[in-house]
C-alpha cells in the first residue's frame, strides 16, 4: 500500500465522518420531533411526568439535549433505555442485539452467495437447458418474494406441518432454532448473487481469453476453474457488501416473526415505545456499518482485482 | 529437400445452425500446408476463413459441425522419427484436446488487449501448456518461460514474469500471446488476424518476429487475414476465400502479379497505396451472400461485373491456370471457351508497376 491508498483512505474516513453527523443531527431531532413521548402509555399524573422527564432531561430545550447527546456519544455513553430495559444502558442492549442479528446476517450471507454462485455458475455452463431455466426460476422467485413471506412460508412447512424445526428462537439452543430464519433470510441472497453470477460468467465464458485458454488445450475444468471462475466471481464481491451489511443489522420484520431478539426487533421495540436512546443507537449502528462496509467493499475489490490494485501487488 | 505435407485439407464442409436454419458456412476447402511454409487465406468478414482454422484447431461454436471433409494432419514420431497421419475430423474431443490443441497446433488471436486472462500473470498463462500437457516441472518450465519471452523481444523478461496484462502495451501483449503459442513447441502457428489490432508501427515489428521464429523453429505458420499488405510481406501461398469457398489459389507471386478471379482484382484494387491515380479508393460493390439460403451458381456472380450467364446457374470448378502447378481459380472465365476478359486497366497500371519495383529491389 502506498501513500495514495492511505491518502484515499483517509478522505473516505473523513467524509464517512461528515456523513455520520448529518445522520446523527437528522435522527435526533426526527426522533425527537416524533408525537407522544416515551412514558405515554404509564399512567403518570402530570407531576411525575415532569419528575421522570427531568431524571432523564427531557425538560431541556431539544439543543441542549442535543449537545449533552453529542458529549456523551463521543465518550461511549449512549443513554439508557426510557421504558423497554428500564434504566439498562443502550450500548449494551444493542451490544447483545447485535451478536445476534451480526451472526444471523454473516450466516445467511455466507450461505446464500456459496448456494447462490452455485447455481450462477452452473445457469451459465448450461444455458438455455433445464437447468439454467430452474436456476433462474429460483432466482425470480428469490427477488419477487419478500423473505418474510418466504419465512412465514418456511415456518408453515417445517415448524408447523413437518414439525422438525423450532419456529421460534430459543436461547438454551441459539444454533438449532435458527436454522429456519437463517434460510428465510438466506433467499434474497441467494437470488441476487446466481443473477448476478450468472451474468457474469456468460460474459467471461463468452471473452477471448477463453478462447485463448481453449486453444492452449486445457480441458473444460480447468477452464472453468482456473480461468473463468475467478474473473466471474471478482465482481460479484462489490453486490455482497450491501447485502451483508442489511442482513447483518436485521431484518426487522423476520426477526419480528421469529421472535429472534436482534437488531431488527430491538428497533422496532424502541420505536413503538418512543425509547429513543435505542432509536438512535441502533440507526446510528446502521449507517456506521453501511459506511465502514462500503469502504472494506472498495478496498478489498482492489486488493483482489489486479487491474484496479492500487501501487504495486504481490 | 523433400517438401513435407503437414496439413492436408480435403473437401471441408461446415455449418451452423441458427435459428432452426442452416448456414453453410464452409463449402469444399481444400488446401495443403508443408513444413516450414505459409499459407495465407484472405477474405472478407464471414468468408470462413476463422471457421475453416476453428475447426482445424478443434474449437467450433457449440452449433457448428463438419458435415463432411477431412483434416489431415501429420506428424513426425519424437523417437522413431516415423510419421504418423491423423483425421482431425475423425479425433474425439478429449482427443484434440489433450493432443492437438496447443500442444501440436497453436493459435496466434486478433485483440491482445482482451486474449490474456486479466487475473493471471504473464508467466502464469506461459507456463500454463507447457505444466498441463508435459508436466514439466515448475523450475524448468520458469526458465523457458523466461526465454520464451526474451525470443519474443520482450525486455526485462525476468520482470515481466510476475506483471499482469494490464501493465503490458497493446504490442508486447501479443508478443505474450505469441510466447504462449509456442510455449508447446507447435509444429503449426495459426495466426488469426495478428496485426489487426496493433499500431501500424508494430504491426510490422510482430509480422518479423513471427517470421524470424518461423524460421528458426521451422514451423508452418497459417495466416487468417483481409489485409493483402500482410500477405505480401509473409505469405508463400495463398488462398482467397469467399462464401466459404476457396475462388483462387496460388503462390504469392501469382496471386498478386497474375490475378486471374474478378474476386481478387477486386481486393488488390480496394487496396490502398501512395500513388494511386484516383481520388477514390475503389469498393468491391455490394456484400457477400446469405449463406443461409442455397447458393445458385457463382456466388460471387451477383457481385461480379465480369459475370457471365452460366455463373447465374452452375458453380465454377477449380479450373488450372495453364502452365502453373499451383495456380488454380474457380471462375467460368478460365473455362477455354469462355470470352477473354482482361483484368481492369487501372489493376493492370498498378500491377506492372509493383513489378518493375519488385524487380529493382532485387
Amino acid at each position: 500500500m502506498d501513500k495514495s491508498m492511505l491518502k484515499y483512505i483517509g478522505k473516505r474516513l473523513l467524509i464517512s465522518l461528515v456523513t455520520l453527523f448529518v445522520i446523527l443531527t437528522v435522527l435526533f431531532l426526527m426522533t425527537r420531533l416524533m408525537p407522544g413521548s416515551p412514558f405515554n402509555s404509564e399512567k403518570l399524573s402530570k407531576a411525575q411526568l415532569a419528575v421522570v422527564e427531568a431524571k432523564y432531561g427531557l425538560d431541556k430545550p431539544v439543543f441542549v439535549q442535543y449537545l449533552t447527546y453529542l458529549k456523551n456519544m463521543i465518550t461511549g455513553d449512549f443513554g439508557v433505555s426510557y421504558v423497554l430495559y428500564k434504566d439498562q444502558n443502550v450500548s449494551s442492549l444493542v451490544f447483545d442485539a447485535a451478536k445476534i442479528s451480526f451472526a444471523y446476517g454473516i450466516c445467511a450471507t455466507a450461505l446464500g452467495t456459496v448456494v447462490g454462485m452455485l447455481l450462477g455458475v452452473i445457469a451459465a455452463l448450461n444455458r438455455n437447458t433445464i437447468w439454467d431455466t430452474i436456476a433462474t426460476i429460483i432466482s425470480v422467485l428469490g427477488v419477487s418474494i419478500p423473505s418474510f413471506v418466504f419465512a412465514l412460508l418456511m415456518l408453515m412447512l417445517f415448524g408447523v406441518k413437518l414439525r422438525v424445526l423450532p419456529t421460534m428462537y430459543d436461547e438454551m439452543d441459539p444454533v438449532y432454532s435458527s436454522i429456519l430464519p437463517v434460510i428465510a433470510l438466506n433467499l434474497s441472497v441467494v437470488a441476487n448473487v446466481a443473477r448476478f453470477t450468472r451474468t457474469e460468467m456468460i460474459s467471461v465464458l463468452g471473452s477471448e481469453y477463453m478462447t485463448l485458454a481453449e486453444a492452449k488445450g486445457l480441458d473444460r475444468r480447468t477452464l472453468i476453474f482456473r480461468h473463468a471462475l475467478r474473473n466471474a466471481l471478482i465482481p460479484v464481491i462489490t453486490v455482497l457488501g450491501p447485502i451483508l451489511v442489511n442482513l447483518m443489522t436485521g431484518t426487522l420484520v423476520v426477526e419480528q416473526i421469529c421472535s429472534v431478539p436482534g437488531l431488527g426487533k430491538l428497533l422496532i421495540n424502541s420505536i413503538r415505545s418512543n425509547d429513543y436512546n435505542i432509536i438512535m443507537a441502533c440507526s446510528f449502528l446502521y449507517a456506521f456499518m453501511y459506511i465502514i462496509m462500503m469502504l472494506i467493499i472498495d478496498i478489498s475489490y482492489g486488493l483482489i482485482d489486479p487491474r484496479i490494485r492500487i501501487g504495486k501487488g504481490d | 529437400m523433400e517438401r513435407q505435407k503437414i496439413l492436408e485439407i480435403n473437401d471441408l464442409n461446415i455449418s451452423f445452425k441458427t435459428e432452426g436454419k442452416k448456414l453453410k458456412a464452409i463449402r469444399g476447402v481444400n488446401f495443403d500446408l508443408y513444413k516450414g511454409e505459409t499459407i495465407a487465406i484472405v477474405g472478407e468478414s464471414g468468408s470462413g476463413k476463422s471457421v475453416t482454422t476453428k475447426a482445424i484447431m478443434g474449437i467450433l461454436a457449440k452449433n457448428g459441425t463438419i458435415d463432411s471433409g477431412e483434416i489431415m494432419y501429420t506428424w513426425n514420431d519424437e523417437k522413431t522419427g516415423e510419421p504418423h497421419t491423423v483425421d482431425i475430423t475423425k479425433l474425439t474431443e478429449k482427443q484434440i484436446q489433450s493432443e492437438i490443441r496447443g500442444r501440436k497446433i497453436a493459435m496466434v488471436f486478433q485483440d491482445p488487449m482482451t486474449s490474456l486472462d486479466p487475473t493471471m500473470t504473464i508467466g502464469k498463462q506461459i507456463m500454463e501448456p507447457m505444466i498441463y500437457h508435459y508436466h514439466t516441472p515448475k523450475e524448468e518450465a520458469w526458465k523457458k518461460a523466461v526465454q520464451l519471452l526474451d525470443e519474443v523481444g520482450i525486455v526485462d523478461p525476468e520482470a515481466r514474469m510476475k506483471e499482469y496484462p494490464h501493465q503490458l502495451s497493446g504490442g508486447m501483449r501479443q508478443r505474450v500471446v505469441i510466447a504462449i503459442a509456442l510455449s508447446c513447441d507447435p509444429y503449426v502457428l495459426i495466426c488469426d488476424e495478428p496485426t489487426t489490432a496493433l499500431d501500424v508501427t508494430i504491426q510490422a515489428k510482430i509480422l518479423e518476429l513471427i517470421q524470424d521464429i518461423q524460421k528458426r523453429k521451422g514451423i508452418s505458420v497459417i495466416y487468417i487475414t483481409h489485409d493483402l499488405g500482410v500477405v505480401a510481406k509473409v505469405a508463400d501461398f495463398v488462398n482467397v476465400m469467399y462464401a466459404g469457398k476457396i475462388i483462387e489459389k496460388g503462390t504469392i507471386d501469382e496471386i498478386f502479379y497474375d490475378p486471374r478471379h474478378p474476386y481478387t482484382w477486386g481486393l488488390l484494387s480496394a487496396m490502398p497505396d501512395l500513388d494511386t491515380d484516383d481520388d477514390e479508393l475503389y469498393t468491391i460493390p455490394g456484400s457477400p451472400p446469405n449463406l443461409t439460403h442455397e447458393v445458385q451458381g457463382d456466388a460471387f456472380a451477383p457481385r461480379n461485373a465480369y459475370a457471365l450467364n452460366i455463373d447465374k446457374r452452375l458453380e465454377p470448378p477449380m479450373f488450372s491456370v495453364p502452365g502453373s502447378k499451383t495456380h488454380k481459380v474457380a471462375s467460368w472465365l478460365m473455362h477455354p471457351n469462355a470470352p477473354k476478359i482482361d483484368m481492369p486497366a487501372s489493376l493492370r497500371k498498378r500491377i506492372d508497376k509493383m513489378k518493375k519495383e519488385g524487380a529493382a529491389h532485387e
